[in-house]
């Protein structure tokens, strides 16, 4: 009997050992990141910048200040042709290109390879066209008579994400902008802050999803998931953008299709974000 | 001449060899008239020089006349005790003569178990006959069928716990009909204490691998946070988790609470939460008996792939009426037993929380863990940061109700209905309103359960017995936000709804024939006809809005064979067909046990399982922790399936047992949901529907339980090593990564004393560190509308682990007279040490506005605890 029991005890711990191999079978480890945070924008007509990062920890502010990665070698690639990005004299992670060999052709995909620390991080990312023949009509809201929305927009050649500014002239602070990235080819600004006569510029950004998805919801804190990124074996992003504007000087029955047009760099200066 | 030679050797051998055997076989004539066999046997061996084997007394009472000639001494053997109906065999030379087995007569014994003095029927109360290999459990009705071998007194012994073991003998078993026996409740509290006397257990350990019934009553010594609750009691047994305060929901071997099914009377409940988990929704006093699966179970028992806690609840006293009140820091209880017309018994209990009249001391420590605060105006409601810098006074209660009416029809079928409802609701209400401005920010949430079931049984012969139960239950989970702000420039609402409805409507017939003295089969069916509405909405935006129905039909059959008294083998199938997607799965079960010698046992099971039925746990948009159930369909997700394997061995002796376990599990098809705006494909869809991932789970661990009575302690000491595992292609980028239930160790000392009037008890609980994931750092992206987004990066899904929980409880309670009633006194006190055990790990985004960081945001950590030294006072009733 104690044999027995000796056996079964045997049968017993060996068949836990073995459940046990089978957990660690199905765990593995997940290859370690590189530290660093690539944000590299792609804009036609505009310079490519790619700004280099060190990871911050969480916590106090101390802890979270800008850490500029300036040691890293940069390469943006087209067609199989490399560019190799140059440290900025402000040696604050900027990464840019100078020559004017490198187009940023709409509907093109560009790769970038960083190397940093003995590691290579890549990203990849496809310009998306500039929306086309933007137009803007002025309607009634149907929620009163004395109450019009302005209707803009526009075709599109591609499956982007679109994000509208609304912006006054030179003589006005008027400026609006849209709330999240969408992908409808239409817009709907209520005219209440618009003045009779003054001139207003839209202007339309064209997307990637992987960029506009950081518009959205909450701070994925308190949560196993993140934001995705396009970067691998790093943190950030590496969008291509495009812009289309459009102005037009404001009547109550205004209905306009216009060509793109330019816009002036007065109004270029004050628009937030990517453009300067 | 050599040939010649050579025939006459063979010759010569052979002779020899004849000869021999001449000599050997010893030629046997005798003649006897009336000599007993002991005399004839012995005079035999002496002359003929034969060996015999044989119980003398036995033979000195066979009397053996008659002629045996010319007979070998084996021919001679074989016909005298054939004549005289013996067993002979020849071992070593000696002829072992034995009684002949003769086939004993069978007979069914069946009946009922009562409760002496209310007439209440008693479950799973167990009966077997002494000095042979039959026994027999009674079913939740208190019938039990057993196969008696013919002797001609049948001694039953019966035992239940929590009563007085009984042995009776059965006389005239041949004429017998049903017999009723009644057995003492042996909880009585104010008796002098009998030491030999007092063995009331606290816990029974079934043959059968992790199967285990507990005693209500008796774990009402156990320390209590209001009034007693069974399903914290639960937790100090190996394999369910107690490192935590929560006692509603059962985590049973890493398995999620919804992943175990809660049956009471046969209605099925599937949130047993009262005030967010602190305490179930199942009143103690109006339970009868628990049997607790926690893996391998039968196949009479479906649609959950972990366990099964099976309720069986008090039908109420068929003799006199009985009262019981209890009083306690946060509720009342009421419990009233009716016999009606002597015929029937209706039972009624209601309890509810008081906090709307008066807030005790406990209450806020309680509603304090719901509700913690985080920086100035800024509060944690269960998991949700809220900023509410008015405080107007939270208004929450809760309550349940439980009514049960019993009806004998007939001596051989029982009719019962049964009603049970729970309901909690918090309102919050945080509000200002001055010339300048309107600002309002309203919470209301309601949750409960509804049960209405109709159950008939039937005793159809000694050997069949029916139960069909016909039931609707319902649950419910509101949540409805409201915020306004007001002001001369403008203007800022926003709403937030959510709702979860579940109708179910059940038949089950469930069936049990006693074949015979080693075959029981049991077959049945059950069907579920569910309805659910889920609802999630964010201003405008539906998030998600999911209407499902789905029939689920099961049928089901097993056999139980006793091989003899070592071996029991339980062997079933049951088949799950889904309506409308027509799909239909098989699960097997098996479960085994071998009886090395009667108190060492070896207990295995395994088995195939499905659930249809799943909580997805939820952080939406607006950050809210809440939960919803769907079914799976087949459209929106596919079911979730597990396989169990368990092996086991138990050593109970007298007063102690042994008991370890180990088991692995697999889950396929298990979910997690991504809350909408986190991924690039809900993205891209333009919608806000969220993300349901699909992943596999491992889960291996062993249970300890030792477990000691002596004199009027008892004890015991469970421990359970484990290890939980997730696989999900969609989160931690498709590795592996720990199980939010993972806990590598767990440790609990529980010690129970009674010494006359009073009843002690401590218990120490230890639990190691529980995963979670640390943001591992974070970044800004510009935004083109000028915002710097900071982003925070997750680590590796719950890589980091918080500290472990230990916490001392102790309780102490004192029984006496009160007229012609019964009192209770007591005090309980959690956490004696103080521990700061902590809950979970908050993180939170601040705007720094120093002037260096320029208003940037950043991350601030929060512990949120579980409680700390928490006393409660109850007092109790019993008329």
């Amino acid at each position: 009997m104690i044999k027995k029991t000796i056996y079964i005890i045997g049968l017993l711990w060996l068949f836990f050992i073995t459940a046990c191999n089978k957990l660690d079978e199905f765990s593995e480890t997940a290859p370690e990141k590189v530290p660093i945070v690539v944000e590299g924008i792609l804009l036609p007509e505009a310079p490519p910048v790619v700004w280099l990062s060190e990871l911050s920890d969480t916590g106090d502010i101390e802890d979270t200040t800008y850490i500029p990665v300036n040691n890293a070698k940069v390469t943006l690639y087209h067609e199989g042709t490399p560019y190799n990005l140059t440290l900025f004299d402000n040696e604050w992670g900027e990464y840019s290109y100078e020559g004017k060999d490198l187009k940023i052709v709409p509907g093109d995909t560009y790769s970038i390879e960083v190397n940093y620390s003995e590691k290579l991080i890549t990203a990849e990312t496809k310009i998306p066209y500039a929306v086309k023949n933007i137009s803007a009509v002025v309607e009634p809201s149907g929620r009163g008579d004395t109450v019009s929305v302005l209707n803009i927009s526009w075709e599109s050649v591609d499956d982007s994400y679109f994000y509208l500014f609304l912006e006054g002239d030179t003589s006005s602070s008027y400026c609006t902008y849209s709330e999240y990235p969408f992908a409808n080819t239409s817009y709907t600004i209520d005219t209440a802050g618009l003045i009779e006569g003054n001139t207003y510029y839209i202007i339309v950004y064209s997307l990637s999803p992987i960029y506009a998805q950081y518009y959205f919801g909450y701070d994925p804190l308190n949560s196993n998931y993140s934001y995705d990124t396009n970067v691998i074996d790093a943190y950030g992003i590496f969008t291509g953008m495009n812009v289309n504007f459009m102005s037009f000087e404001y009547r109550k029955d205004l209905d306009i299709k216009l060509q793109t047009q330019s816009v002036p760099n007065s109004i270029l200066d004050r628009l937030p974000g990517i453009i300067y | 001449m050599l040939s010649y030679s050579k025939y006459f050797c063979c010759l010569a051998v052979f002779f020899v060899m004849l000869v021999n055997k001449a000599v050997a076989q010893k030629i046997i004539n005798e003649h006897f008239e009336n000599v007993p066999m002991s005399l004839i046997l012995d005079s035999i061996g002496e002359k003929y020089d034969i060996k015999f084997s044989y119980d003398y007394k036995l033979l000195s009472d066979v009397k053996v006349s008659g002629s045996y000639t010319n007979l070998s001494d084996a021919e001679f053997i074989r016909k005298i005790t054939r004549k005289y109906k013996f067993d002979v065999r020849k071992i070593d030379n000696v002829y072992l003569i034995k009684p002949r087995k003769t086939k004993t007569q069978e007979y069914v014994i069946s009946g009922i178990v009562i409760d002496g003095k209310t007439k209440e029927r008693l479950p799973y109360a167990t009966v077997c006959q002494k000095h042979a290999q039959s026994f027999s459990v009674t079913n939740p009705k208190g019938y039990f069928t057993l196969f008696a071998e013919s002797q001609d007194t049948v001694a039953l012994q019966i035992s239940y716990m929590g009563y007085k073991s009984k042995n009776i003998n059965i006389v005239n078993i041949d004429t017998l009909s049903e017999i009723v026996i009644e057995l003492e409740n042996e909880d009585k509290l104010i008796e002098k204490v009998d030491v030999k006397r007092n063995k009331v257990k606290s816990v029974e350990l079934s043959q059968m691998s992790s199967h285990f019934t507990v005693n209500p009553s008796k774990l009402a010594n156990l320390p209590v946070l209001g009034e007693p609750d069974i399903f914290r009691n639960l937790q100090l047994f190996p394999g369910i988790s107690g490192s935590g305060n929560s006692s509603s929901g059962l985590i049973v071997r890493y398995s999620p609470p919804d992943q175990t099914m809660v049956n009471f009377d046969g209605l099925t409940i599937l949130d047993i939460d009262h005030f967010f988990g602190m305490f179930s929704a199942i009143n103690s006093k109006v339970v009868k008996d628990i049997q607790i699966y926690k893996g391998g179970f039968e196949a009479k028992y479906g649609n959950r792939i972990s366990s099964v806690v099976e309720i069986t609840g008090k039908s109420g006293s068929l003799t006199k009426p009985a009262v019981h009140f209890n009083l306690n820091m946060i509720s009342a209880n009421l419990v009233v037993e009716l016999p009606v017309f002597k015929k029937a018994s209706l039972l009624i209990a209601a309890r509810r929380s008081y906090n709307d009249i008066i807030k005790t001391p406990l209450y806020e420590q309680l509603f304090g863990e719901i509700k913690s605060p985080v920086d100035e105006n800024y509060w944690l409601i269960n998991g949700t940061l809220r900023y509410m810098p008015y405080q107007l006074e939270p208004h929450f209660n809760f309550f349940d109700v439980n009514v049960k009416l019993n009806i004998p029809l007939h001596k051989n079928s029982n009719l019962s209905i049964s009603y049970f409802q729970s309901q909690d609701k918090l309102n919050l209400l945080d509000s200002l309103s001055s010339g300048l401005y309107f600002y309002q920010t309203e919470e209301k949430m309601n949750w409960g359960n509804f049960g209405l079931g109709v159950n008939w049984t039937k005793k159809w012969s000694k050997k069949l017995y029916s139960s069909l139960l016909l039931s609707t239950s319902s649950y419910y989970n509101n949540y409805n936000s409201y915020y306004a702000y007001v002001n001369e420039q403008a203007s800022d609402t926003s709403t937030s709804y959510q709702s979860n409805y579940i109708d179910n409507l059940n038949f089950k017939w469930n069936n049990s024939w006693y074949i015979n003295k080693k075959n029981t089969f049991e077959f049945g069916i059950d069907n579920n006809a569910v309805n659910i509405d889920y609802f999630n909405g964010w201003d405008t935006y539906d998030i998600q809005n999911i209407n499902q129905f789905v029939n689920q039909l099961s049928v089901y059959a097993q056999n139980t064979i006793n091989f003899n008294k070592k071996i029991r083998l339980i062997a079933g199938v049951r088949a799950n067909i889904l309506h409308p997607s027509k799909n239909m799965d098989f699960e097997p079960r098996l479960a085994f046990m071998y009886h090395f010698i009667p108190s060492l046992t070896f207990k295995m099971s395994a088995g195939k399982f499905h659930q249809y039925l799943n909580k997805i746990p939820i952080k939406d948009l607006a950050g809210i922790n809440r939960a919803f159930w769907v079914v799976s369909d087949y459209k929106l997700l596919p079911p979730v399936e597990a396989n169990h394997l368990i092996l086991g061995l138990k050593f109970e002796r007298k007063s102690f047992i042994l008991d370890v376990e180990a088991y692995y599990k697999e889950a396929m098809n298990l979910v997690e949901y991504e809350g909408p705006f986190l991924s690039k494909e809900n993205f891209e869809l333009n919608g806000f529907t969220g993300i349901y991932h699909r992943g596999i789970g491992k889960i291996a661990g062993v249970d300890l339980l030792m477990m000691k009575t002596f004199g009027n302690y008892t004890g015991w000491i469970s421990y359970t090593f484990g290890k939980s595992i997730r696989k999900f292609l969609g989160i931690n980028r498709g590795v592996a990564f720990p199980d939010n239930n993972d806990q590598r160790h767990e440790l609990k000392l529980v010690n129970m004393y009674k010494l006359k009037n009073w009843n002690f008890s401590l218990t120490w609980t230890y639990g190691s560190g529980k995963p979670y994931t640390e943001p591992e750092g974070q970044y800004y992206i510009k935004l083109l509308n000028g915002e710097q987004k900071l982003v925070s990066v997750p680590s590796k899904t719950n890589s980091s682990r918080l500290p472990a929980f230990h916490s001392l409880d102790m309780s102490v309670n004192y029984n006496f007279r009160i007229g012609q009633g019964f009192a209770k006194l007591g005090l309980s006190i959690f956490n004696l040490y103080g521990r700061q055990n902590i809950k979970y790990r908050f993180y939170r985004v601040l705007t720094d506005e120093s002037l260096d960081a320029g208003n940037q945001p950043v991350y601030k950590v929060y512990d949120i605890k579980l409680l700390g030294f928490t006393p409660n006072l109850f007092i109790s009733f019993d008329f």
